[in-house]
């Protein structure tokens, strides 16, 4: 239905082009037009008069018509899932909440994840968010500084939700001691290894300690064109688990302050490890951008064997690669322990937002409640590999039905999250930037990270 | 006074809608981005923006980083306005001789680059010079001609990534100027070609003396649109290097669109912007009197 | 020694489409294989298998037909109000006098040089207050504003060259201006307008940040938004996205197609020049 109206449209507009065509002319025609007859079909003044098909307007048109007392009101959800996930989420997920709620409908929009950042901006500025949105969680703390998004505290049940849900991805929603969101999903990285590659390394299972997978790696090494440990990069998204690990940190706890933190002996010596590695030839390619990518090298491509004994990477290693390619080929572990005995990966994934100029904030709500209940995240989880953060649902026996999930979950138990604060972007900007130049000879381990601490104690502070 | 407004009324007919709009979707952002660059303002509620004075524009000269996205946008220029110029023109002329068969299918194949999507034949290229062996560009020149020894990392050092970025730039643009020039050439009357053989004036010294005077006003367009094009340059950096390594491959587009975007910083993205303008318009102010007043003469 | 020099052009010439054509080759040939996280490399796409299954599957993801028809509507609607502004335009420019005309016309041009990327925010708050987002209409006027003082600039040069004389005839006949604009400037710019049309379709088939921004509804999106799409949340499937990116250059070159032969007919003839 909806469609069939753009050709008519297009009609209307070609029309309007041949409007504006004849009025550039018949205005044009005698010597002596006078300007105050100036094309008047001009496409803005002509467009305008036509109806507006927006869809934040409808809702509150339909709100207002609909006589019976409870009215149809649409909420607005935009979300960056992937293709399998958006299946997940229309034929399963939201049929179910509309069910639930009759009077809501769900419209959930499909962004491309480019540009995401500016199309939320823009949305907002021109006072045309949608009402909810699944967002990256290290944007919710500057997109509440900017005034973007509504504080959760004044909607029902949100204390709950943040009490039932694991305190790191809690964190990410902090803004000035409030709370702009609730998490949605979570994720972090852990190892996975080529098993094959692992027993030609001489271990039968996953070493236990960052020392051992250095030692598997130089023996692999000796073997051939083989490398034993993949960081995809010196991002925070990829280094952060090796840094924390090996004894590194960015900030204190309270996230006010990095030098000495971020410079300490500690950390000095984290990234002193790993570039040790790295000059030794442990280390894969990606560290610096270089190919193959991580899971080309992991599982080797057509025609070309695998040379990396091990990456770090997300759940959706194996939901997007499938069963037949991994089960049994490609093992996910806990990463390696560091010196305090323990290995701290990276806190990824999403929060759920309300937006200010939200048109049906108390709508949005409802449904954010059913997207963090246990329920909804169990089933997320088990069609799509995602993590809840719902305590409950994280603990559910069902969860064993996939069967990479294990490590993940107990991943997170020591894992740590990115720097939240509004100036996340310009901090983890200055933190790779740090590693990269040490990487690139550039500078030794211990004047860049003083120098990274100096610029994000001004972020910190700002 | 009446015959200035008598003559605004004739042309207004022609002129007012593409006005208005040009004020409204071109204007009007520029004078709204010099206006913001005097505040740290904040695009979700700019009734809350401080103003910032000046220090906006303290920052620009400040900021370590707006000298590497300055040097790499003059270079960019520097390479990529000549290279797609002498390229396009060479292949405008070569295609036009007379013995030249299929003019058609050349045209065609050397313009498909032009309508492809930058935001394709940026992923594209990045792939091509990927490192090791992995990369096409590495395997022809190492395994195939045997002219370098070892595979370059492209991508992950300043100089080969800027050269990539100045590539793809040629690279697209090249069958931009040569169907211009193709169309142009067309134009020339031919009779001024037979004068000149017979006066026996070689190839080149007609391509001098009688080609490129004829087209000039052609080639201060290209030249106006090259210039335009290596300065709106983005998506080549933003989808190849991301700025990297170290920020050392950023534009500044890129680094504007970085600020704005991810830093939320917009007074200082549209002080660069204003700066920018500033520069450019200082630097062509001698030549602005001739846009648009050269007329062809034959 | 003719022949010599037709050779060497010629093979100049393969020489240059060679460099053109090979990254072609390998985004063709990417398209065929299937299972690419990042692109192949050149020992996968010699010994892989080739099928279109990309082609077929991309035609029918992501509301591709629908946004491919979409995008059609957009950019043919932004290339016919491009073309009549800027001749209007143009023609004012070069054939009537009025005050503060070449300063004006320089103003335009500076605006050029101005990077535009955050202009952005100012279009849609302006769109927002005519009510036009989310609306054809809307993306329509963006494209066709802000790409007017480009095509103004070239169609300018093409009018001044038109002999004045040419527009007596029409006087004596006792035709106004827009007479003389209709029959003698249009018909004698053909070549101008045709390489111009091509431009204009090109650069709005294209693009990608302006109509995600003012398209709201996924029913409104246009193609390169389905082609990101295609680039997935943690990893691309870039034999799908490469497939779906052929699929989308082909009205781009249809469109080339036709209005090149505008190209080849001499604008004006060694007759009109001659005084």
């Amino acid at each position: 239905m909806k469609f069939k109206m753009q050709p008519a449209k297009g009609v209307a507009l070609l029309a309007l082009a041949a409007a504006v065509l004849s009025a550039c002319g018949s205005n044009g025609n005698g010597n002596d037009a006078s300007s105050g007859a100036s094309p008047s079909a001009s496409p803005s003044s002509s467009a305008s008069s036509s109806p507006s098909s927006s869809p934040s307007a409808s809702p509150s048109e339909s709100a207002s018509a609909a006589p019976s007392d409870q009215p149809q009101v649409t909420v607005e959800f935009w979300h960056a899932y992937g293709e399998g996930e958006e299946k997940v989420l229309l034929e399963q997920v939201i049929p179910k909440f509309e069910a639930a709620n009759p009077s809501i409908k769900i419209h959930a929009t499909r962004m491309p994840t480019d540009n995401l950042d500016q199309q939320v901006l823009t949305a907002v500025a021109g006072g045309t968010p949608p009402d909810v949105m699944r967002m990256d969680n290290t944007w919710v703390s500057n997109m509440a500084k900017q005034g973007a998004l509504q504080e959760v505290s004044g909607f029902p049940g949100a204390q709950d939700i943040l009490d039932n849900s694991f305190k790191g991805t809690v964190d990410t929603n902090l803004y000035q001691g409030k709370y702009y969101g609730v998490p949605l999903d979570t994720n972090t990285q852990v190892a996975i290894y080529n098993q094959e590659l692992l027993a030609k390394a001489g271990a039968s299972e996953p070493p236990k300690t960052m020392d051992e997978l250095a030692d598997l790696a130089r023996k692999l090494k000796a073997q051939g064109k083989y490398t034993g440990i993949t960081i995809g990069g010196p991002d925070v998204w990829n280094f952060s688990a090796w840094f924390w690990t090996l004894g590194g940190k960015y900030t204190d706890d309270a996230y006010t302050k990095a030098t000495g933190y971020l410079n300490s002996d500690a950390s000095v010596k984290a990234l002193e490890t790993i570039d040790g590695w790295y000059k030794e030839g442990l280390l894969s390619p990606p560290i610096t951008g270089g190919q193959p990518g991580t899971w080309e090298g992991l599982r080797g491509d057509k025609g070309k064997a695998a040379s990396y004994m091990m990456i770090a990477d997300g759940p959706w290693f194996f939901s997007l690669i499938g069963d037949a390619e991994t089960k049994g080929k490609m093992l996910p572990a806990v990463l390696p322990a560091g010196p305090d005995g323990q290995s701290h990966s990276v806190i990824g994934g999403e929060d759920m937002v309300v937006f200010n100029g939200a048109k049906q904030p108390d709508a949005a709500w409802k449904f954010i409640q059913f997207m963090t209940s246990t329920d909804t995240q169990l089933l997320l989880a088990k069609q799509t590999g995602q993590i809840p953060t719902n305590k409950e649902a994280a603990q559910s026996p069902d969860l064993k039905d996939v069967w990479y999930l294990q490590p993940y979950i107990d991943q997170l138990g020591t894992a740590y999250a990115r720097t939240p604060s509004p100036n996340a972007n310009k901090i983890n900007d200055a933190i790779q930037k740090a590693f990269e130049s040490v990487f690139k000879n550039k500078a030794s381990a211990k004047d860049a990270l003083d120098q990274a601490a100096k610029q994000v104690d001004g972020f910190l502070s700002e | 006074m009446r015959k200035a407004l008598k003559q605004y009324a004739q042309v207004s007919p022609y002129l007012a809608v593409g006005f208005a709009l040009t004020i409204v979707f071109v204007m009007y952002p520029m004078v709204k981005g010099m206006y913001i660059s005097f505040f740290h303002y904040n695009v979700i509620k700019p009734e809350t923006s401080e103003a910032a004075g000046l220090s906006n524009f303290r920052h620009v000269f400040r900021d370590p980083l707006i000298g590497t996205a300055f040097r790499n946008s003059i270079l960019l220029a520097l390479v990529t306005v000549p290279g797609q110029w002498v390229i396009g023109l060479v292949l405008a002329l070569l295609i036009q001789a007379k013995t030249v068969r299929l003019k058609v299918l050349w045209r065609l194949v050397y313009y498909v680059p032009v309508i492809s999507s930058w935001i394709v034949v940026s992923y594209l290229f990045r792939f091509l010079f990927a490192d090791g062996d992995e990369g096409i560009v590495n395997y022809v020149l190492v395994d195939l001609l045997h002219v370098m020894r070892d595979p370059v990392n492209w991508l992950q050092n300043t100089w080969t990534a800027n050269a990539v970025i100045w590539i793809v730039s040629v690279w697209k643009g090249v069958g931009w100027v040569m169907v211009l020039y193709l169309a142009a050439l067309q134009s020339v009357p031919k009779s001024l070609y037979e004068a000149a053989e017979i006066d026996g004036a070689k190839p080149f010294a007609a391509l001098l003396n009688i080609t490129l005077p004829l087209v000039r006003p052609l080639t201060l367009y290209v030249m106006i649109n090259l210039i335009n094009g290596a300065i709106q340059a983005f998506i080549q950096a933003y989808a190849i290097t991301q700025g990297g390594p170290m920020d050392t491959t950023q534009l500044l587009n890129t680094y504007l669109y970085k600020q704005a975007f991810q830093y939320f910083d917009f007074g200082y993205a549209s002080a660069i912007s204003v700066c920018l303008g500033v520069l450019i318009f200082a630097l062509t102010y001698t030549q602005q009197r001739s846009i648009g007043r050269d007329r062809i003469e034959y | 020694m003719r022949k010599i020099r037709t050779i060497l052009i010629h093979l100049l010439l393969v020489i240059g489409v060679a460099f053109v054509v090979a990254p072609f080759v390998y985004m063709v040939l990417t398209a065929l294989t299937t299972d690419n996280f990042s692109l192949p490399s050149p020992h996968k796409l010699m010994t892989d298998t080739k099928t279109f299954a990309n082609f077929a599957q991309a035609w029918g993801k992501n509301h591709f037909q629908l946004y491919f028809l979409n995008s059609l509507m957009v950019t043919l609607l932004t290339m016919a109000f491009s073309l009549t502004l800027s001749a209007c335009m143009a023609y004012a420019f070069a054939r009537f006098p009025f005050p503060g005309k070449e300063l004006l016309f320089r103003v335009f041009i500076f605006t050029l040089f101005v990077p535009a990327i955050i202009n952005i925010i100012p279009q849609f708050t302006i769109l927002k207050a005519l009510h036009l987002v989310d609306t054809y209409q809307g993306l329509v006027l963006i494209y066709v504003g802000s790409g007017l003082v480009g095509s103004t600039f070239f169609l300018r040069g093409f009018f001044e060259r038109i002999p004045r004389e040419l527009e007596e005839s029409i006087v004596i006949d006792g035709g106004g201006r827009f007479t003389i604009f209709r029959k003698i400037y249009i018909p004698m710019s053909l070549p101008a307008i045709g390489t111009l049309a091509i431009f204009s379709f090109q650069g709005t088939w294209d693009e990608f940040v302006v109509a995600l921004t003012v398209m709201k509804s996924e029913a409104h999106r246009t193609l390169p938004i389905a082609l990101q799409l295609f680039r997935g949340q943690y990893a691309t499937y870039y034999g799908l996205f490469f497939a779906a990116s052929i699929i989308a250059l082909v009205p781009t070159i249809l469109v080339f197609l036709i209005f090149q032969k505008q190209f080849v007919q001499a604008n004006l003839s060694d007759g009109s020049l001659k005084n």
